[in-house]
């Protein structure tokens, strides 16, 4: 590599994914983009992986037995997540169980205003896990998104556009921002009305949505993470070459629709904004009857499986099994009052834990080559930045807050006008934290849905 | 060589990130740990209750030299009261369950001060819990 090589480039070849496109670049013969230094450093990667691909092969042929020896360990260990246990306990559904057993057995019953010592120790460790676990993991995701963006930009730059619709469209989001966080500056007062006037759709739209996306924020978080327990069980499946006919996936799929439909009219309501809605939603859901066509739809999603393993012996894989089964007992008794104890633990030890450990298990198939970095050094890559990310963003509030305080005597709050009637946008420390909570969550939501597709053939973290 | 330069590699970008991140927002939830965990404890650390209060008992609470108050108790949550406000609202609000226990609805919780999550409380409007 030349020593005229940007060191930023360098890194970026480094990287596997970068090679790999840079690789798909040269392939296809579009290197207009690469400069000469560039050209010539992804053509000595190549000839470096191609020398890696030879040993490979040299050593396969010395020595066959060492070969299928790793390749025995590195199917074995391409089943798991992190290990075994650790996926049964925390990934598939059984530390919830366990956790809430214990709690309740060694803690006692807990009654506002006289808590013991084990119940202070165990309050305390528990928010903080709930900090540092919880809520954390829609960090690892969103960072992730935001790292490929900024790769994709730097792999294949392109400038801003600036064209009058892209302006105008960018000047109302603005404005629309502006009047959330100062609703006094209502349209009519507006002197711009005449420019915005075409925009008032836009306008009224995001109004709505707003509230609809935190009305609707149970829903969406059971669908969330039935979502992400179907994906990490098909992980499973692929790991073990179990595959799904196009008939089991429709009645998974619609089993777990239920289980959402279930948890929204028992355990997850939308919240009630508006007063009525609850009770239309309650009307239109009703609780008897979708839990009735969830468990028939569970128990034939059970007896297919069952059926295919004793006709075929074709058996599904025994973590999905868990973690599937696992998942349905969650909604179906989440009713029940002994099973609060349980879901004190399952946003915790089992949604945000699983989210952890798929992504320790994609950044370990991606890194593939840094075999020389310690597993602390690898853990710490991943680990640092979300709880710096997660300790700024939940605490900025509070920061800022205390910033206004000390310059000016005064809280937030008290300097800019909150908002106000059912858009509850303001800038004080209360409001921004249900923004934040809300922006994070459904960036979260988003981003999960595409950012843990491999970008190598084989890490197939991409069910959800 | 090749070893002498990988010996020699720069501070990850990640680690210097997370530190500089670290040391701005720790001290502020540092504080607002202690503000919001104080814990006047009802009970001593032996889980004996203790003595019931007189006129003239003094106990050190949040830096004042007085006993809690009943208005001071609802107002300041205690660490272990904190789970069990927890546990109390799901169980009487069965229908949000999931929220109840949901990271960022426990986050309302300490953030709010009294138990309760101001934040979903103002989205809910003036009803509170639905």
């Amino acid at each position: 590599m030349s020593a005229s090589t940007p060191v930023l480039l360098r890194k970026l070849l480094r990287d596997p994914n970068f090679i790999h496109s840079s690789e798909g670049l040269l392939k296809r013969g579009n290197t207009s983009n690469l400069t000469n230094s560039s050209r010539q450093a992804c053509e000595q990667d190549q000839i470096r992986e191609q020398n890696q691909i030879r040993v490979r092969e040299q050593t396969r042929k010395q020595d066959p037995s060492r070969e299928q020896k790793q390749t025995s360990e590195g199917s074995t260990s391409s089943r798991w997540l992190v290990s075994p246990s650790i996926d049964y306990l925390f990934v598939c559904g059984f530390a919830p169980w366990i956790l809430g057993f214990l709690t309740s057995c060694f803690c006692g019953p807990f009654l506002p205003g006289s808590p013991n010592a084990h119940q202070t120790t165990l309050s305390i460790l528990f928010i903080v896990l709930s900090f540092l676990v919880g809520e954390s993991h829609q960090f690892t995701s969103i960072l992730r998104n935001v790292k490929k963006q900024v790769r994709d930009l730097k792999a294949n730059p392109r400038p801003i556009k600036w064209g009058f619709w892209r302006t105008y469209l960018r000047l109302q989001v603005a404005a629309i921002l502006v009047l959330m966080v100062n609703p006094q500056l209502s349209i009519p007062n507006l002197p711009v009305n005449l420019f915005f006037a075409p925009g008032i759709v836009t306008f009224w739209l995001t109004m709505f949505a707003a509230p609809l996306a935190l009305l609707l924020f149970p829903v969406v978080l059971m669908h969330h993470i039935c979502a992400q327990s179907r994906a990490i069980g098909l992980i499973y499946c692929g790991g073990q070459d179990f595959r799904l006919s196009e008939w089991e996936n429709r009645l998974l799929s619609f089993t777990l629709w239920m289980l959402v439909l279930t948890a929204a009219s028992s355990i997850a309501q939308p919240f009630g904004i508006f007063q009525g809605f609850s009770i239309a939603f309650s009307a239109v859901v009703p609780t008897t009857a979708t839990l009735s066509v969830c468990l028939v739809s569970v128990v034939a999603t059970a007896l297919m499986f069952i059926v295919r393993g004793v006709r075929k012996g074709e058996w599904l894989p025994a973590p999905t099994s868990c973690l599937w089964l696992n998942l349905a007992l969650f909604v179906l008794l989440g009713t029940n009052p002994a099973m609060i104890y349980v879901w004190l633990f399952v946003p915790l030890a089992f949604h945000a834990t699983q989210h952890w450990a798929v992504a320790w298990s994609t950044q370990c198939k991606e890194r593939i080559n840094s075999e020389a970095e310690s597993k602390w050094l690898q853990a710490s890559h991943l680990i640092l930045p979300v709880i710096a990310i997660t300790f700024f963003v939940v605490f900025s509030p509070a920061l800022l807050d205390n910033c206004a305080v000390f310059y000016t005597g005064k809280p937030l709050a008290s300097l800019l006008p909150n908002g106000a009637g059912i858009f509850p946008i303001g800038v004080g420390q209360e409001h921004l934290s249900l923004e934040f909570s809300l922006a994070v969550f459904y960036l979260h939501y988003f981003a999960d849905r595409v950012v843990w597709k491999g970008q190598h053939k084989g890490s197939s973290a991409d069910a959800k | 060589m090749q070893n002498k330069s990988e010996n020699n590699k720069p501070v990850p970008w990640f680690l210097l990130l997370s530190i500089v991140s670290l040391l701005f927002t720790v001290p502020t939830a540092t504080s607002v740990f202690a503000m919001q965990l104080t814990v006047p404890m009802t009970v001593s650390a032996n889980n004996q209750p203790l003595p019931p209060a007189t006129d003239d008992s003094v106990t050190v609470v949040n830096g004042a030299t007085r006993r809690p108050t009943v208005e001071d108790m609802r107002k300041t949550p205690k660490a272990g009261g904190l789970l069990a406000e927890i546990i109390d609202t799901a169980s009487k609000n069965n229908h949000l369950l999931l929220w109840n226990m949901y990271p960022a609805g426990i986050r309302g919780r300490v953030f709010g001060g009294n138990g309760e999550d101001p934040t979903f409380a103002m989205a809910l409007g003036q009803s509170g819990w639905n």
